[in-house]
């Protein structure tokens, strides 16, 4: 089977470093991971069975039996020991640390490495830095070793591994349990200290090595990736034999399926131009499916500026801008109209705020008056204040969607009344300008359009606190109108991490659901459906949110007779 | 003339390391950094500053350079960001691909001007004329991404006489003189798309540098000679015409590149010139400064040949 990509993969396959999405996708058939998804994005075990004790505190792993890495190594609990202990090493060089800082000791090490770090900086000022390289590795290096023998990561038995946690965390599950699991003897090859480089150009990264059904054979640079069956997959050998990821520019996904040099078009990040649509949908012999994904897109009001920190004004944008109108024009009715920060097909999302805000200019204009705007020259305005804005969202090959849905926005909110000047921005610059944004500038920008992809785990630490780094639109107890609010919402944040029980997560995201869809610390747009097309003759994929390159699903692909 | 060249190559030095401090000026001046454009929840500030510690992005910025072109002396162009490869072996992986494009491109492209350039020049007015003089407006005038999707859609997809992009056939390993043939064969349409461009200029230059030539006293006299047509135009008038062809040539390489960028995208080739895009885009540094080097120098090979091939081709030219 040939599977579309639209942008070649990094040479760099390991799935800790995380050098791409692309690679993430193929790495989805190379590896298993400990923990699965059911189809709402509840977790069930996969290569080994949970149970969780001491309140919460520890999770211990108990692995299937006959379970094989492709070069015919046995999994054991060492592995999976030694795969996440690589992200603490102080040359880990990938961003996964901060998603493992609950386990044992994890923050603590955390802010000491933090702390070196800021040593080993030099000042702004100019001058050097405290430490040099080799004394910042000589003194970190301990700090790591300290950790270790601490006990986060325990392993009493072959088949058994304990993670220790600090404090309850849920999420924890995803990071520990959806994480391809690596051979310890690789890790240890990357792991050399004072080596970065070498980590991130070591054989074994460029021919990654995993228990999935699917063996790595090559990549070639920027062309394709090769993959065979791997006989010995612990759930029984895969049916198709070779399955090839093939790159070519997005133009061409219509020809190529047409014509079959590719079997598979829109898997997973190779997502389709939806203008491509009726297309694919038209080419004989190939079957499509639809499903809601993991990501949304939103607008972004600086709220530090006193014009939007009313919630009677964010509140009017939900009503002026036709989301509905978006979905039906631009997405081919392909998505939904989203009010909430949790994918619409998980089990946290509440189904109460689906239709909270439907499309109504005059409910709009009646909001933006009682919050006292009122026309002048031709723009609402108030006191000194007006509703004349710029609109920043990214260009060039950005997300063509959401570039043509500025301008539909645009008219939208004229016809209530605001001034918006649209402005495309390079993506790596706007996203720079919001994320270092100044706590206490009202000026860095007024507005933004950008795109949000939400863990498998609805937890949202991190985008709404006060000082987090996500957080672009300054939700923060001064702007959110009430510090009670602000800290309601912070509250119900910490809960939802703070319990492992499902049902009891779900009655938390409700409410902070409610909570941020009434008072907005972003206005939330629409969520665009994934769309994948295949040759009918295969069979088998997985249908829905998960998407068809998830962990563990390729081993029941089956091809019909060409 | 050896010494001439000496003296270019020599000047040269300084002249690229201009360029790379330019270049990694306006690099760093792009808003942003390889990290800032990651926006995931898993991600926190204090991940950041690990990854950009270990990559020495937190240093002064001319510490920062300092230490590339320290690197540089010892042969390391430092380790691509975003491949997480070094760039030396990114740039040997993929400058050939880039090269032979680039070169068949250019040789088809002569190719076809010097005898659609003459035969311009010399039926100025006629039909075949204006015919060539009409294509080769389209051909200027016509983005060579859009040919190159034309093509790819009638000549690859509808007839399948070319293979649909990319620089070899995925998933089979060929042996010795298929491998190479394969590989031509996937280059020939892009390079086809390079050289409709580039001719459409070329044929210009050459029919009015042409239409100079003939009309000059030495020509008449070749002609009152009695020698034949073909040997005045192609002996003496061409040798003369295509001077200013050469300086083109020496030119040509930069639009190579740049057109390079369209094609390789269009067609998913993994050369150089789209691999410098997308390390613009992702803010690879170290790719960024080290293909500009490599172009900066081969820019400057260019011009250098062009000069020498004057020599060769004027004989009233000397380096001394």
């Amino acid at each position: 089977m040939t599977i579309f990509q639209t942008t070649a993969p990094s040479t760099d396959f390991n799935p800790l470093i995380v050098s791409s999405a692309y690679n993430t996708d193929i790495d989805g058939l190379i590896y298993d991971d400990l923990l699965s998804l059911n189809s709402n994005l509840g977790y069930v075990p996969w290569m080994a069975t949970y149970d969780i004790g001491n309140n919460g505190k520890q999770i211990t792993f108990h692995l299937q039996p006959g379970i094989r890495f492709q070069d015919g190594t046995a999994l054991t609990s060492k592995d999976v020991a030694a795969t996440f202990d690589f992200i603490f090493n102080p040359d880990y060089p990938g961003p996964l640390l901060s998603d493992f800082t609950a386990l044992r000791g994890g923050q603590a090490y955390a802010d000491k490495l933090g702390a070196l770090i800021a040593e080993a900086t030099p000042p702004k000022g100019g001058g050097p830095a405290q430490l040099t390289h080799a004394q910042f590795e000589a003194k970190a290096q301990p700090l790591y070793k300290a950790w270790l023998a601490g006990g986060a990561i325990q392993t009493p038995n072959p088949s058994t591994v304990v993670f220790n946690l600090d404090t309850v965390y849920a999420p924890i599950l995803q990071y520990v349990g959806l994480t391809g699991i690596e051979e310890a003897g690789a890790i240890d090859a990357l792991a050399t200290p004072g080596q970065v480089s070498g980590a991130e150009t070591a054989g074994f990264s460029t021919h990654p090595v995993g228990t999935g059904p699917y063996a790595f054979v090559k990549y070639v640079n920027g062309q394709y990736t090769e993959l065979k069956a791997f006989p010995g997959y612990w759930k029984g050998a895969p049916k198709v034999p070779q399955v090839i990821f093939k790159v070519a520019s997005q133009n061409q996904e219509v020809g190529l399926l047409q014509k079959g040099v590719v079997d598979a078009v829109g898997f997973q990040s190779s997502q389709i131009d939806p203008q491509d649509g009726p297309l694919l949908a038209k080419v004989p012999g190939v079957q499509s499916w639809s499903y809601p994904q993991f990501g949304y897109q939103f607008l972004v009001l600086d709220m530090l500026q006193s014009r939007f920190d009313d919630v009677r004004v964010r509140q009017a944008f939900e009503y002026a801008i036709d989301r509905q109108g978006i979905v039906r024009k631009l997405l081919d009715g392909q998505g939904t109209v989203v009010n909430s920060p949790f994918s619409p097909a998980s089990w946290a999302n509440p189904r109460a705020v689906a239709n909270m805000y439907p499309y109504d200019p005059a409910k709009a204009r009646a909001l933006l008056k009682q919050a006292g705007w009122t026309m002048q020259n031709g723009v609402l305005t108030k006191g000194g204040n007006t509703l004349a804005f710029t609109l920043d969202y990214p260009g060039g090959s950005s997300n063509p969607v959401r570039q043509e849905s500025a301008p539909l926005i645009q008219a939208n909110l004229d016809a209530v009344g605001m001034k918006v000047t649209l402005q495309a921005v390079d993506f790596n610059t706007l996203v720079s300008t919001l994320l270092n944004k100044s706590t206490s500038k009202a000026t860095d920008y007024d507005a933004a359009l950008l795109g949000w992809t939400n863990n498998i785990d609805p937890d949202v630490t991190g985008i709404w606190g006060a000082s987090d780094l996500y957080n672009l639109g300054h939700w923060s107890p001064t702007t959110s109108g009430s510090a009670a609010l602000y800290d309601q919402s912070q509250t119900l944040t910490q809960q939802g991490a703070g319990t492992f029980d499902q049902a009891q997560r779900q009655q938390i995201y409700q409410q902070l659901a409610r909570l941020y869809a009434t008072n907005l610390p972003w206005i939330y747009l629409y969520s665009q459906n994934d769309q994948s097309y295949a040759d009918a003759r295969f069979q088998g994929m997985i249908k829905d949110v998960r998407g068809p390159l998830f962990e563990g699903t390729a081993q029941n692909w089956t091809a019909g007779p060409q | 003339m050896r010494s001439y060249v000496m003296r270019r190559v020599l000047a040269a030095v300084p002249v690229v390391v201009g360029i790379t401090i330019v270049t990694f000026a306006l690099a760093k001046a792009m808003p942003g950094d390889p990290f800032s454009s990651i926006l995931s929840p898993g991600v926190n500030a204090a991940s950041l500053l690990h990854m950009r510690y270990e990559r020495g992005l937190l240093d002064p910025l001319p510490v920062q350079y300092y230490n590339w072109l320290v690197q540089l002396l010892h042969g390391n162009l430092g380790t691509s960001f975003q491949m997480a490869a070094p760039v030396t072996k990114v740039i040997s992986q993929r400058i050939g691909t880039t090269l032979s494009l680039d070169l068949m491109a250019l040789f088809i492209a002569l190719l076809a001007t010097v005898p659609l350039g003459v035969i311009s020049a010399v039926r100025q007015y006629s039909v075949l004329d204006r015919v060539l003089t009409l294509i080769s407006f389209v051909g200027i005038a016509t983005p060579v991404f859009f040919v190159g999707l034309l093509a790819l859609k009638y000549l690859a997809l509808t007839w399948t006489i070319f293979p649909p992009g990319g620089v070899v056939t995925p998933g089979v390993t060929l042996p010795f003189p298929q491998n190479e043939l394969d590989a031509l064969y996937h280059l020939i349409l892009p390079a086809l798309i390079l050289a409709f461009a580039q001719a459409a200029g070329f044929v210009r230059y050459l029919r009015a540098s042409m239409l100079e030539v003939v009309r000059q006293d030495f020509i008449r006299t070749a002609r009152s000679k009695g020698l034949g047509e073909r040997v005045v135009v192609y002996k003496h008038a061409l040798r003369n015409a295509v001077i200013p062809l050469v300086t083109l040539l020496g030119l040509s390489l930069p639009f190579l590149f740049s057109g390079g960028i369209l094609i390789e995208t269009v067609f998913t080739i993994p050369g150089i010139a789209y691999t410098l895009y997308q390390g613009v885009i992702a803010r690879d540094y170290p790719i960024i400064l080290g293909i500009t080097l490599i172009l900066a120098i081969l820019t400057i090979l260019g011009n250098l040949l062009a000069d020498v091939a004057y020599a060769l081709v004027d004989p009233r030219i000397r380096f001394d």
